[in-house]
């Protein structure tokens, strides 16, 4: 799971049109703490796994569903068996914990999402996440890097303005995120999203 | 272009106008400024440093290894260049060369932390 070639050089070419003198070392750093913030924040990179539940057992492993250079953001749902709403909870960094003590065999259901974590690949510096999510919010991502790149002082790029502009297109664009992922990407959703003033499209899936 | 301790000599010499021997101006000299500029972009400019040297093993350039690497990113070997001879001139005493010394620090200044100087 990493990011295409192709999709990792037009960011890093959006990047640098904006950011006159910046490293490429120092843009894939902001790149992968932008990356971090913006699936912390959506929740859209998710997988999910059933566990099996063993009587008198309570803490149960998951690490086994981690994608390479990625980590557990939180337990996004558990359900049981009976399709009710399980009071389990995640114990960082990959333990599903069940607080009640379970006397038959039964599953739980679990998602949880992902976000990004070391190690980066180490012949282009990126870190391993989901290329078509990359994709999908690439100009976003584009304007988070800008942004945080763009507030730092002392630099060739630094502009408070431009750096505060883009980094609101980058939190509207984690707003959008967020709501697709919550209504499961479908056309049918819900057609409000915060923040209303930085709507960029009306809601429904593009 | 620039890449390495010789090509700094080189073409701080040019700059300098002292490229016929005996030198005002000693290679020790010229690397000595080199190695002070390192210094001072890590103060200003710790980005660059972190990409030259992405493991922080900072090298002190000698005069007798001139064809070491200097891996400073293309686009700010010009600001180290003024910075070695403006660094280099400020021993002089002589108001014109004082003047172009302090120009000269002032432009390396100048293009690490800003677009167009």
């Amino acid at each position: 799971m990493t990011i295409a070639t192709d999709t990792a050089t037009r960011i890093m070419a959006n990047a640098r049109m904006h950011l006159p003198g910046a490293l490429d070392s120092a843009i894939k750093l902001q790149f992968f703490e932008v990356l971090q913030e913006f699936f912390n924040r959506t929740d859209c990179w998710f997988a999910d796994t059933v566990i099996q539940i063993v009587p008198g057992q309570q803490a149960y492993d998951i690490s086994s569903i981690i994608p390479a250079g990625a980590r557990i953001a939180r337990l996004i749902l558990a359900v049981t068996s009976a399709a009710s709403r399980s009071p389990a909870y995640l114990q960082l960094p990959a333990t599903i914990m069940v607080p009640q003590v379970y006397y038959n065999v039964d599953t739980v259901h679990v998602w949880v999402s992902f976000t990004v974590d070391d190690p980066t690949d180490t012949a282009t510096g990126y870190p391993g996440v989901p290329n078509e999510i990359v994709e999908r919010y690439q100009s976003g991502l584009v304007d988070g890097v800008v942004g945080r790149m763009q507030m730092q002082p002392n630099k060739t790029y630094t502009s408070d303005t431009l750096g505060l502009f883009h980094w609101r297109r980058f939190n509207a664009v984690v707003g959008e995120a967020k709501a697709e992922a919550a209504r499961g990407f479908r056309l049918d959703g819900q057609s409000w999203m915060y923040p209303q003033s930085f709507h960029l499209s009306r809601g429904r899936n593009r | 272009m620039l890449d390495t301790v010789s090509d700094y000599i080189i073409e701080a010499r040019r700059l300098l106008q002292d490229q016929a021997q005996p030198y005002r101006y000693q290679d020790s000299d010229i690397v000595a400024a080199l190695n002070l500029c390192q210094t001072e972009i890590t103060r200003i400019r710790w980005d660059i440093i972190v990409d030259a040297y992405p493991t922080l093993a900072i090298p002190t350039f000698v005069d007798t290894a001139t064809s070491d690497p200097v891996p400073i990113d293309i686009r700010y070997r010009m600001p180290v260049l003024y910075y070695i001879v403006g660094n280099v001139q400020l021993r002089d005493d002589e108001a014109t060369q004082d003047a172009r010394a302090a120009a000269l620090l002032k432009q390396f200044v100048g293009q690490m932390t800003q677009a167009a100087a």
